[in-house]
């Protein structure tokens, strides 16, 4: 579980204000654009940053009253940063074994000879995949409640990106309390392994729904000037004009199918509705 | 903070190489110049660097920020930095005066006095300096910068220097010229015994290791990744 209690962090020309509530057995994916708060708000989770207010709580935990084992209890994966690159898989499997008392190291080494990932190179000479699939195994090595991953599928193939998804679910299979985090530009990763999407803006929430519910019962309508005008827009979420007309967010598809059948009515993806909900007026 | 402590000497045995090559070219200073008193210093200057410079491995791809995540506080990883570097401080120094004390028994045929523990002993002062500048500019500033800040205080102390010695070729009388280095240890050895000398740099070296230590401290706890 995951708490994030009006949390913000003011930087010169940024401020984030952020709340979340990540239930237990769920995967929840964040999205939105470059420098949107995705990633100031997971290091705000993992004790990163500092910040004056709000309060984030894992596990029912205020994570400043965090000891070494309430720690030991969360996997991460930051896009950026990791192990020193001069290091080998062994290296880490030392370090990793010395660190969390979970560790387990059989699975950790059956999981690297899996995806061919070599145990004695330098993790400078792996490729972009190697290095992504260390990382998540990494985050998965030891007993954890908890995983925060920002950006695990980034620059990786289709086939790569398969992988480490195939992992996350695998890890949520194995028990249903567990709650993970995920952030990502691939919209289809969030469609395909996410229980709840989030979207961020500007440091804020400005969207959240159940990803079914986002990719069965929202889609785009498309309308001229006219019949926006008349028609009904209670459940318009928000609206942007295109070259034809408008186009608009629905979360109420069945609704306007039935009672506009003129009505052009397409099915989004997640990246469409955040280009409507970031760049168009809400109602 | 054992994972910490495995992971920095990971990082130092992937230097063994230089080391080696370093250890040779004391060893061959060792002979040629027959000074058993170098050899300690260089190996002790030399294993505490290598302590403090895993702080910049550290520092590498946003490192850092990884490893905070792991279950330490910032608070143990400021003190295995510490006992690290003063752990390999202590490993080059005991090393070196054991093969400094045979060298000057067996090819110097000189017995082992109280001059030769003296001289010994005046090293560990700088052990314990070198992470008491080190760490704390290495976790402030970061791996690049800190190079800047360490040149600049060189530079700086470099320039006071310069000022002092120059100044009197201007008239201008900064100092004594009669207070020099010699007159100013001759009067030192002659009120208070070498030993005394010895624990008083080691206790003062130590006060400014656990200031160092502190600040530190100060700094992780403030610093974001």
């Amino acid at each position: 579980m995951i708490r994030i209690d009006g949390l913000k962090k003011n930087y010169k020309d940024f401020n984030l204000d952020v709340s979340l509530d990540l239930k237990p057995g769920t995967i929840n994916g964040l999205v939105g654009t470059n420098g949107a708060g995705k990633s100031t708000t997971f290091k705000a989770i993992l004790g990163l940053i500092s910040y004056k207010e709000g309060e984030i709580f894992i596990n029912d935990k205020n994570i400043k009253d965090f000891k070494y084992e309430d720690k030991e209890r969360i996997g991460c994966v930051m896009t950026d940063s990791f192990f020193s690159e001069s290091f080998k898989i062994k290296d880490v499997a030392k370090i990793l074994k010395a660190t969390y008392k979970s560790f387990d190291e059989a699975a950790f080494y059956k999981k690297c000879e899996q995806y061919k990932l070599p145990t004695d190179k330098m993790i400078k000479e792996f490729s972009n995949g190697m290095k992504a699939k260390l990382k998540v195994l990494t985050a998965l090595s030891h007993d954890t409640d908890v995983l925060i991953l920002d950006e695990p599928t980034v620059g990786l193939d289709v086939v790569a990106r398969d992988d480490i998804l195939g992992e996350i679910r695998d890890y949520m299979e194995k028990d249903e309390n567990r709650t993970v985090l995920i952030s990502s530009h691939i919209s289809s990763d969030i469609e395909k392994l996410c229980d709840t999407t989030y979207m961020i803006h500007d440091g804020k929430i400005v969207f959240n729904d159940d990803t079914d519910k986002l990719l069965s019962e929202y889609a785009a309508l498309k309308v001229d000037e006219e019949t926006f005008a008349t028609m009904d827009k209670s459940h318009v979420k928000a609206y942007r004009k295109e070259k034809y007309g408008i186009e608009c967010l629905t979360d109420a598809r069945d609704f306007y199918i039935e009672n506009y059948p003129s009505m052009v009515v397409e099915k989004m993806s997640v990246d469409e509705m955040m280009m409507i909900l970031i760049k168009g007026e809400k109602l | 903070m054992k994972g910490l402590l495995i992971k920095d000497l990971r990082i130092a045995s992937q230097q063994k190489v230089l080391l080696l090559l370093m250890a040779g070219c004391g060893i061959i200073c060792l002979f040629t110049m027959k000074d058993t008193a170098f050899i300690i210093g260089y190996a002790t200057l030399l294993c505490g660097m290598l302590g403090t410079t895993t702080c910049a491995y550290d520092d590498l791809n946003h490192g850092m920020s990884f490893l905070l995540t792991l279950p330490y506080s910032r608070k143990a990883y400021v003190l295995e930095k510490y006992l690290f570097s003063i752990a390999a401080g202590i490993a080059g120094w005991s090393i070196s005066t054991v093969i400094a004390a045979i060298s000057q028994i067996v090819f110097l045929k000189k017995p082992i006095g109280a001059e030769f523990l003296n001289g010994a002993l005046t090293f560990i002062i700088p052990l314990f300096l070198i992470p008491t500048v080190m760490i704390p500019i290495l976790l402030k500033f970061g791996q690049a910068r800190s190079r800047i800040v360490m040149f600049t205080i060189m530079g700086i102390v470099f320039a006071i220097g310069g000022v002092l010695a120059l100044a009197p070729s201007f008239g201008v009388a900064v100092y004594d010229e009669n207070l020099t280095v010699e007159v100013v240890t001759f009067g030192i050895r002659n009120t208070l015994s070498y030993g005394l000398i010895i624990a008083g740099g080691i206790a003062a070296s130590f006060v400014l290791f656990i200031t160092s230590f502190l600040i530190s401290l100060a700094v992780i706890q403030r610093k974001e990744y």
